[in-house]
């Protein structure tokens, strides 16, 4: 009776992958579906940053395009073998750093993950082929793809006759692009399942990222006649590395282009040889995805169960708790804000994007630096860089708390207090990188950088927070957004689209104001005059912060029904 | 009789934690299963090893008969689950969930429209076509859960903690789907801290305690095992009542927290 029906026929291909697909495409199709306050004005937001974005995208897809099409017709046209090679190592090192970086952010933020696919019946060839095919449609292999092509239509514009072996040996180029950059991915998936290492992870991006800011000026200096002596330091590296790289698959794609008329036999390994890559990389991946059909544990749940549990300190009457500091501010107060300093010391994300704005500032503020070369706006030029990420916070004060936020609503607190507790701390941190980043300025540039214009950035700084600050804590009322840092599949901006789009507007208008301010004391003589014009705003907005404190219990209780229904909700 | 659920010295570890140790489960066809334990005994680990969904340290599973690990993708398709977190596609309807999950049980479109909207008029669900799931509120995910984990139609059922959060009227209508299911031969395994539904309903019950698999058995056996065990130890008096099911898993998994609570917390008014 209790035997497994062998009669049913398997389930066919064809009606899962197509299931999957339609599952993408509703996931996707709903996300644009508004929520009943999200009518009205709330729908032009989006739009407006898919203007501001868009642009951008296209950059991504139109640059690599136009780069293979260049190079595939100048190395055609030279017949050079060396620079293909060089060219299509550059394009396997971008391939993969950005699409591993992609597939790691996004594995962490989206709303599907394959692996849930799991527990319906997918026999494991069809789980392996449904990986693969739901990592085509990144961005990085759609751009490299198209690179690819763009190579070969070039090189058949230079020599008509390439274009064959162009479009055999780049397709097959792309094919083991796309399975490294899966097998890397997976694997790396499944190493970043601790929280240390992907900490270890985005630190090692970081490095790499600030590295590549710091070759990219030295490269830039290297064009300036004085140094070219520098340059001639890299050239038996650079010679010893193509030696390598011919026996790696760039090398084998380039010369097997080449040597398709004159050595077919050479050719046919050539071809071997990357065909022998894919197949390796394809085992390595599908390696990976057994151990995942099979089941494998990746939360750090369990893992955290393996401490014993503590035995809870007794409490002596009388005696204060441990969230309760016997000092003259209230109690609520000193809750919270010990509450706030817990969570920021635990949110690794910002601690380490503060770092790696840090580091940019540092590489930025050199002599070939974009503030090495504008000193006069140097301060407050980095004081909007670094703010930015960290001041989404203050436009979704609740937002971390999800859930939590309703006891705010059933506690016996005045929210006043609480949200000064919640801003302090951000602005503790605010401070912190604010004179880091100035310090880091400083250093390099102080014999440029007058002390009135620090005084004036000084105050312009004061302005933005309190501005900041006062329309933030408003909008964390007016629209909050759940987001639970750190936390696996949620949805990555701290904020919602349009105080994200608020919060730029308000720093791109902030730092366009000091412009003309600037100007104007330069063309008068008068360098305190940015000092004299940005203390009445720091004032004004300081002003406009208090206001919207004292009336935070009266704005709670009118968005009380917003904040509950968008911070308690479930997943 | 081949039973439909069956471990062999099941265990998994967690780094050194050891979750589930040793457990030797054996669950017969057409039986309504209480998997019972406190907090953290391993009830979910054993459930997401039961499901394929998490790679036993050791040990083998074999579900109708057949090892699991073999052909999960057989078997998967002849069981139903409501996990602990429930699994859902948040940015679905309910419609368009159940009709997924539907085609990807290898259903045809009819068979899985007609379901749909036949589960979601059971559910009184049908009247929330436009919201999506992850504006449901939490009875109403788990009632479209429980619908994803039967549209298949399958022959084992595993339900964690399903009756969690929904109500009333709600649960009858469930209770009364799911003992339809046994009658027609259908295994329920179903975990749950409310031991008077788990009374009412399972026939047969397993409690496992950190990990370990203390008892198992029919009501009756494991009431006449704990008094057996009651009346073997010095100083007690006999007793031929049969005990309730909260009596035997306190007797069985360590007993009432009551003069903990009195105290600990003598300062409550």
């Amino acid at each position: 009776m209790a035997q497994l029906r062998h009669a049913a026929a398997p389930i066919p291909a064809r009606q899962q992958l197509a299931a999957i697909a339609w599952l993408r495409w509703r996931l996707f199709a709903n996300s644009f579906t508004l929520r009943p306050r999200q009518r009205g004005v709330a729908l032009l937001f989006p739009v407006l940053l898919r203007l501001l974005v868009y642009p951008f995208v296209a950059l991504f897809f139109a640059s690599p395009i136009a780069a293979g099409a260049l190079i595939g017709y100048i190395t055609a046209a030279r017949g050079n073998v060396p620079l293909l090679t060089l060219a299509l190592t550059g394009a396997f090192l971008s391939w993969q750093y950005v699409g591993v970086y992609a597939a790691t952010v996004s594995s962490q933020t989206a709303a599907f993950h394959p692996a849930s696919l799991l527990r319906f019946p997918i026999p494991f060839a069809r789980y392996v082929l449904l990986r693969l095919v739901l990592g085509i449609l990144t961005p990085s292999t759609v751009a490299g793809s198209l690179a690819m092509l763009a190579a070969a239509i070039g090189m058949a514009f230079a020599r008509p006759t390439l274009l064959g072996p162009a479009l055999l040996f780049l397709c097959l180029y792309a094919l083991l692009n796309l399975l490294f950059m899966r097998m890397a991915a997976a694997w790396i998936e499944r190493w970043l399942a601790t929280r240390f290492a992907r900490q270890l992870f985005t630190i090692t991006f970081v490095l790499l990222f600030v590295g590549l800011q710091l070759v990219s000026l030295h490269v830039r200096s290297m064009t300036d006649p004085r140094t070219t002596l520098i340059s001639s330091r890299w050239l038996p590296l650079v010679a010893s590395l193509r030696a390598l790289l011919d026996w790696l698959p760039p090398g084998l794609a380039a010369r097997g282009i080449f040597f398709f008329s004159a050595r077919p036999l050479a050719t046919l390994l050539h071809a071997a040889g990357l065909l022998a890559c894919c197949a390796l990389f394809l085992a390595v991946f599908a390696a990976r995805m057994r151990r995942q059909y099979l089941g494998e544990e990746w939360s750090e749940g369990a893992a955290r169960r393996t401490a014993p549990p503590r035995a809870r300190p007794q409490a002596s009457p009388g005696h204060a708790t441990e969230l309760q500091w016997d000092l003259r501010p209230s109690q609520v107060f000193l809750a919270c804000f010990q509450k706030e300093w817990v969570y920021l010391q635990a949110n690794s994300r910002q601690w380490l994007g503060a770092l790696t704005t840090l580091l940019l500032v540092f590489v930025f503020s050199s002599p070939q630096g974009v503030l090495g070369r504008h000193p006069a706006y140097a301060l407050q030029g980095a004081t909007a860089y670094v703010l930015f990420a960290p001041l989404a916070a203050l436009f979704n004060t609740f937002g971390a708390d999800a859930a939590g936020f309703q006891f705010y609503l059933l506690a016996p607190v005045r929210l006043r207090e609480v949200l000064l507790a919640k801003n302090l701390v951000h602005l503790l941190f605010l401070a912190l990188e604010i004179v880091l980043a100035w310090t880091l300025i400083l250093a390099r540039l102080h014999r440029q950088i007058s002390a009135a214009t620090e005084a004036g950035a000084a105050l312009w700084t004061l302005y933005l927070l309190f501005l900041a600050l006062g329309l933030g804590t408003l909008r964390s009322m007016q629209a909050p957004r759940r987001y639970v840092p750190g936390q696996s599949r949620q949805s990555a901006a701290p904020a919602n689209a349009s105080n994200m789009l608020l919060l730029l507007g308000v720093l791109g208008a902030s730092f366009l104001l000091q412009i003309p301010v600037a100007l104007l004391a330069e063309h008068l003589g008068r360098p305190w005059l940015p000092s004299a014009v940005f203390a009445p705003l720091a004032a004004g907005a300081l002003l406009g912060y208090l206001l919207v404190l004292s009336r935070a219990d009266r704005l709670l209780l009118r968005y009380r029904e917003r904040l509950s229904e968008e911070l308690g909700r479930l997943s | 009789m081949t039973p439909a659920i069956e471990t062999q010295a099941l265990t998994r570890r967690f780094g050194d934690f050891l979750a589930v140790d040793q457990v030797h489960l054996r669950v017969e066809a057409g039986q309504f299963f209480g998997f019972l334990g406190p907090n953290g005994a391993g009830k979910s680990t054993t459930i997401r090893m039961l499901t394929g969904l998490l790679a036993p340290s050791s040990g083998s599973i074999s579900l109708l008969g057949e090892p699991l690990s073999a052909r999960s993708a057989e078997i998967k398709r002849q069981i139903g689950v409501v996990p602990e977190g429930l699994a859902l596609f948040g940015r679905l309807t309910a419609t368009q969930y159940l009709h997924f999950v539907g085609r990807m049980y290898g259903l045809d479109r009819p068979t899985t429209l007609a379901r749909t909207e036949e589960l979601l008029d059971f559910m009184s669900l049908a009247g929330e076509h436009t919201k999506l799931v992850t504006d449901f509120s939490h009875g109403m995910q788990k009632k479209l859960a429980l619908a994803a984990a039967v549209i298949h139609g399958p022959r084992i059922l595993f339900l964690d903690e399903p009756f969690e959060g929904v109500d009333a009227v709600a649960a009858g209508t469930l209770k009364a789907m799911l003992q339809r299911m046994i009658s027609r031969g259908a295994t329920i395994f179903l975990t749950s801290h409310v031991l008077e539904i788990v009374e009412r309903l399972c026939t047969h019950i397993g409690i496992i305690h950190q990990g370990r698999l203390v008892a198992q058995g029919s009501l009756a056996e494991l009431s006449a095992d704990v008094i057996a065990r009651t009346a073997a130890q010095p100083g007690a008096t006999s007793s031929a009542a049969p005990l309730t099911l909260e009596q035997i898993f306190l007797e069985i998994v360590g007993g009432s927290s009551a003069e903990h609570t009195e105290q600990e917390l003598s300062w409550l008014s």
